[in-house]
């Protein structure tokens, strides 16, 4: 069985197969990833925890999945892993201090509080763009370039949805 | 003893409160907003009313709605928890009023130490040493420049009405100030209801230690000794320990002492806390006293081995002081961390969303006073705490490691935390070293990013695809239903019949 995930916007592809080898109470694999190998038992604990012993170091895993990622805890880490079919989507990250280049908007929901730019104002990479508020705090969202206001979308004690556009930027060539 | 008591909170406060009714033999009260339906403080209690919608002005700050579940329930007492009325002077005279008994200060005290301005004027004159600030509270950023240039930059400003870190920044000049004034104000009537704001002067790396007091209703008190809070991130602590490694013991019984005085002059009842700042030269300020049972009394707990809430029943019932000064002692090492809904590596933002799976941290020395649990939904309208997580250990040097190891045996799925940061933070050679000022975090973990090598990642992509196997063959598994198709989108296009004429 072979899978991909991606792990800060580069694709890993994992092939996985049972191994014949006989094993008490556990399943045994074989993985390969890139050009190395590995040889591996796994005991599932629950839905959410699996044992696995790779090369004698014994580790317990959690691991949970939402639509659009996998979610491993193991070594005291925690690592999110996108799942192959989800497109390079509008989030790179999970901050509310980010946007695709002519994009504003936040991954989750807030009340805008005040606009800082007007509608054809040149802006600069860094300079503060909306005040958003969640969760009572306030997060000052900075443009991600140089360019100018294309459209405001939004006015002050409105509330967002995630991946709503704020503002929209025109950004300098 | 108290028959019934209504606790106007939410979240792991509201649920440690709950456990100590239960041991009481009490019954306990929640209060809901419409969001909070599933959360685990409405499971924890005996009785549970719905009080309001989402944002807090409407349900969780909203004094009538409160007092008519005290109503319906029969509820004789209230216990206000941290944040939201627990330091609501005006929510404290209604309970008085309506003759509902508070579990905290008497009101005319937390009036008093309420108002930062009045109480440092009650200070200084009873000859506490503190440090210089506005004499007055405003809400006018003009005022707030001009009393900047008297007390002299850099300032701090602070929200009048309360703590956590809410509406305060600092302003190392005038036009830093402006934009600073505006936006704590707001942040203050967000969270407080209540857009005051005052300056003082800020110290340069100072340690922020205060005092846990305890006094019952007839003018005798106890300290409970001090409480290391000093790192923080927007002035909001995320580590706190006990004993400080600053104090020796003469400064310890000198401050202790200090805290007992402040409690006297201002006529403070129930528990509460002695905020004081020391300076490089060990020098020690009078900060403010907070007027609520904190956030981070745990470490006091397990260290002197009283049950605060416990306690703070016990005096609100009429109890005489039963503790002595002299019998009062630390033992060992406590370290509690904050385990917050934020992602650390983008300046602490907050991060909501779905805890998809969690397992707590247990073993000897390990309490977890928690909030949430594996399913539950992280909103966006209350503050981001989730739970707290404290070591204790017969030293400092185990103590860390302790909580090293029950952060890293705590998965968290689903949104970000900080439990990976707090990690590092408390395995970084300068915590070890004892070096822990406010400016802790941006001296020695700016911009900090989680590390991960080649080994981490592979085996995590071993565990994802050896996870996703499993969930495969499972058809009970969890899976978002919104990947299985329904009826509905299996049938194609459709309207309702009669068409739309």
């Amino acid at each position: 069985m072979e899978q991909e995930f991606t792990y800060q916007e580069k694709i890993h592809t994992v092939k996985l197969d049972a191994d014949n080898e006989e094993s008490p109470k556990a399943d045994s694999f074989k993985a390969s990833i890139e050009d190395k190998q590995f040889k591996f038992n796994v005991s599932r604990i629950s839905d959410n925890c699996f044992s696995i012993i790779l090369d004698g170091k014994s580790r317990i895993v959690y691991a949970a999945e939402s639509e659009d990622n996998v979610f491993v805890h193991l070594d005291g880490r925690v690592i999110k892993l996108a799942k192959a079919d989800n497109d390079q989507k509008k989030f790179a990250g999970d901050s509310l201090a980010f946007g695709v280049k002519d994009e504003i908007s936040t991954p989750m929901p807030g009340k805008v509080v005040k606009v800082l730019v007007a509608e054809g104002e040149k802006v600069e990479a860094g300079q503060s763009l909306v005040i958003v508020e969640s969760m009572k705090m306030e997060n000052d969202i900075k443009s991600p370039t140089n360019g100018s206001v294309k459209s405001i979308h939004f006015k002050a004690g409105e509330l967002v949805e995630p991946g709503q556009p704020i503002i929209k930027l025109e950004p300098e060539d | 003893m108290f028959n019934k008591i209504l606790i106007a909170n939410r979240g792991e406060i509201a649920v440690r409160v709950m456990r100590a009714c239960r041991e009481m033999g009490i019954k306990s009260v929640a209060v809901y907003s419409t969001i909070d339906r599933d959360a685990l403080h409405v499971q924890t209690a005996n009785e549970a009313v719905c009080i309001g919608e989402a944002p807090p002005g409407e349900s969780y700050l909203n004094i009538d709605s409160i007092m008519d579940a005290v109503r319906t329930t029969g509820a004789e007492v209230i216990h206000p928890g941290y944040g939201f009325l627990a330091e609501n002077h005006l929510f404290a005279e209604r309970c008085e009023k309506d003759g509902i008994i508070f579990i905290g200060p008497n009101s005319k005290a937390m009036k008093l130490v309420g108002d930062k301005i009045a109480s440092r004027k009650v200070i200084e004159e009873a000859g506490i040493p503190f440090i210089p600030g506005m004499k007055s509270k405003s809400t006018s950023v003009g005022k707030c420049i001009a009393e900047a240039e008297k007390i002299g930059y850099p300032v701090l400003l602070k929200a009048s009405a309360g703590g956590g870190g809410k509406g305060m920044r600092i302003a190392r000049s005038k036009e830093e100030l402006a934009p600073a004034v505006e936006a704590g104000m707001r942040e203050s009537q967000s969270a407080f209801g209540d857009p005051s704001v005052y300056l003082e002067k800020f110290i340069e790396q100072p340690r922020h230690i205060e005092f846990q007091v305890l006094a019952d209703n007839y003018g005798n008190a106890v300290h409970l000794f001090e409480r290391e809070c000093s790192i923080q991130r927007r002035h909001q602590k995320i580590i706190e320990e006990t004993p400080s490694t600053a104090l020796n013991d003469d400064l310890r019984r000198r401050m202790g002492e200090t805290a007992l005085q402040v409690v006297k002059v201002s006529g403070y009842t129930n528990a509460g806390t002695v905020e004081m700042l020391l300076d490089r030269d060990m020098n020690y300020y009078f900060l403010e006293v907070n007027a609520r049972l904190q956030v981070e009394h745990p470490v006091t707990e397990v260290v002197i081995g009283i049950d605060l809430v416990h306690a703070q029943i016990r005096i609100a019932a009429g109890e005489k002081m039963w503790l002595k000064q002299d019998s009062i002692k630390q033992n060992g090492h406590a370290i509690e961390c904050r385990i917050y809904a934020e992602d650390p590596e983008n300046n602490f933002l907050p991060s909501a969303g779905k805890i998809l799976f969690m397992k707590e941290p247990s073993g000897p020395g390990i309490r977890h006073d928690c909030g949430v649990y594996s399913g539950y939904e992280v909103s966006v309208f209350y503050d981001p705490i989730l739970s707290k997580l404290i070591t204790w250990a017969p030293s400092r040097e185990i103590c860390c490691k302790r909580m090293a190891a029950a952060l890293a045996d705590f998965p968290l799925l689903g949104i970000k935390t900080d439990i990976e940061f707090l990690r590092e933070a408390v395995s970084h050679p300068e915590f070890a070293a004892g070096n822990t000022f406010t400016d802790f975090i941006s001296a020695n973990m700016p911009s900090w990013a989680p590390s991960a090598d080649d080994n981490i990642l592979n085996n995590a992509l071993i565990a994802a695809s050896v996870y996703s196997k499993y969930a495969r063959k499972s058809p009970s598994f969890s899976k978002s239903t919104a990947e299985l198709p329904t009826p509905w989108q299996e049938i194609g296009d459709w309207q309702i019949a009669g068409g739309s004429g």
